[in-house]
């Protein structure tokens, strides 16, 4: 009975999944079926609104691939206006045409966050313009982080970890930075350590990691306040961690429409 | 007697170091010194012209990047206008930002070509658009190049070996493309493979590496006429290998001057 009256907190509250993609196809399109697919189990399972982006992860990019990526977003949002928004994937590799990139998918197209990958670390000084453009148009960074192991010593990969999250954080406190599925494997627990105090620093539960106790423990940690319900691709483990975390409707029901980023789906 | 002899060829022909760098100081302004000391260096030897580029070697460039490197060398080609020639150095990682480098480069400050560093092999895609704007401007590809070790490739991944040189200049018949330091490094004998009929591409003698035999198996598979005379920081090693091998006083000066190449210095720098 507990999972069922968790799973009416759905259905009865705005949802709003704040980690999303949107993919190509082998044709360099936007894939259709895996969109459709999405967004069916989405309205199966009451989420009001899912927030997208299509980042490239095989390492750096030109800025036409760029473009090419965003531009399947801004298909992917036209075919589902009320109920799917875009955050624009850029590359720090593209200088000034990274804010021209970010310029154009917001202003023109309605985009209301920043994605990030792994190309620099959050605090890496080739972020700062970047950072900069979010706090100028008043829209949140998701910057994909974990703490992992160094598996392969010499294949150089920068991926964020809450270290770097934390120093950008404290750099830029009137920016807004959405750290990356803390559930997205790794080492969470390592994450939560040093964030409490930064009220710019929020976390999203996506990813496929539903540890018990990790739901808790973030939420002991940020406050439910600063907690996104997402699934980056993993609706059942980021469904069912929520439905059997030990804590209160209330603070699901937070999670599920955190009340500081709701602003930006009015963008 | 034989060295001396040689070496006169230096100051009685038109010689062209093909493979130069300038570089940044520590403040990331054109470091004049080690600019000067190579000037001096070609005029005591016997050099007149020399091509420079300022490559970034630390992986893949912001366009901002690519042009201090550009504007750095461009400073270098107006102190030494009549001696000193420049190339762009590309990133393509930049997409069309790359291209348009180009174009700045060359039509706006005379630059005699295009020099690529290991961010892309030279027969990716990615090299595509610039392979075009090389052919369209009439200017040389210089191309970073050796065959290293396995064991070495974390260092550099995507350094281009002749297997991407080749399908590159077969692709490109059309183009001009420079494989960078036959002695540079890495298995040059292995670098000559497949060379014979791939007409359009040629070397560079620069590297500091000097092993006997070097450049005389690299004239028999591609020709005198395909060899370029370059020094890329080892004067030493560069001029001592034309001084020592076992080819005619001839072959000798087509590498130092090569006189397919020269067309490409009749664009002055602006």
């Amino acid at each position: 009975m507990f999972f069922e009256e968790r799973r009416k907190l759905f259905c009865d509250n705005t949802v709003v999944n704040w980690h999303e993609h949107v993919w190509f196809d082998r044709s360099g399109k936007l894939d259709e079926g895996r969109l459709e697919l999405l967004m069916e189990h989405a309205s199966l399972l009451g989420i009001d609104m899912t927030v997208v982006s299509l980042p490239l992860t095989k390492g750096f990019c030109t800025p036409e691939e760029v473009e090419r990526a965003n531009d399947a977003v801004i298909e992917a949002i036209k075919r589902y206006p009320d109920s799917m928004r875009g955050y624009v994937y850029v590359d720090p590799i593209m200088g000034r045409y990274a804010l021209r990139e970010i310029e154009r998918c917001v202003e023109n197209h309605g985009f209301i966050g920043i994605k990030l990958y792994h190309q620099f670390h959050m605090n890496d000084p080739e972020q700062y313009p970047i950072i900069e453009k979010s706090i100028e148009l008043g829209i949140p960074v998701l910057m994909h982080a974990g703490k992992f192991k160094n598996i392969l010593p010499y294949i150089k990969t920068n991926v964020t970890n809450a270290q770097h999250m934390i120093d950008a954080a404290k750099r830029y406190p009137e920016a807004t930075f959405q750290m990356a599925h803390i559930g997205g494997g790794g080492d969470w627990y390592w994450q939560l350590k040093g964030v409490k105090e930064l009220k710019n620093l929020f976390i999203d539960i996506s990813g496929s990691v539903h540890d018990s106790g990790m739901i808790e423990r973030t939420v002991q940690i940020f406050g439910a306040e600063r907690i996104l319900f997402a699934s980056d691709g993993s609706y059942s483990s980021s469904v069912g961690k929520l439905l059997s975390a030990e804590i209160s409707d209330e603070e699901v029901k937070t999670i599920l429409n955190n009340p500081h980023f709701a602003r930006y789906l009015r963008k | 007697m034989f060295f001396e002899d040689r070496l006169k060829l230096f100051k009685e022909s038109y010689v062209v170091n093909w493979h130069e760098h300038v570089w940044f100081d520590r403040e990331k302004k054109l470091n004049e010194f080690a600019m000067e000391r190579l000037m001096n260096h070609a005029e005591i030897l016997g050099i007149d012209m020399t091509v420079v580029s300022l490559p970034l070697t630390g992986g893949y460039n912001k366009p901002e990047d690519i042009e201090l490197a550009n504007d750095t060398a461009y400073e270098a080609l107006k102190r030494y206008p009549k001696t000193m020639r420049g190339m762009a150095f590309i990133d393509p990682i930049n997409g069309r930002y790359a291209v348009e480098e180009i174009k700045r480069c060359v039509e706006g400050m005379g630059f005699v070509g295009v020099k690529l560093y290991h961010q892309f092999f030279m027969d990716d895609p990615a090299q595509y658009p610039i392979i075009e704007k090389c052919i369209e401007l009439n200017v040389p590809i210089l191309m970073h190049a050796g065959k290293i070790r396995r064991d070495q490739q974390h260092t550099q991944p995507r350094i281009s070996d002749s297997t991407h040189m080749i399908p590159a200049a077969k692709r490109y018949p059309e183009a001009t493309f420079i494989m960078a330091h036959i002695t540079g490094g890495g298995d040059w004998y292995w670098q000559l493979k497949g060379m014979e009929d791939c007409k359009n591409i040629f070397t560079d003698v620069s590297g500091s590496v000097h092993d006997t035999d070097s450049m005389e198996r690299t004239a028999k598979v591609m020709g005198v006429d395909r060899m370029l005379f370059g020094s890329d920081g080892s004067y030493a090693s560069c001029v001592g290998k034309m001084l020592s091998c076992e080819l005619s006083d001839e072959e000798v000066k087509t590498i130092l001057g090569n006189p397919r190449f020269l067309k490409y210095l009749e664009r002055g720098a602006r």
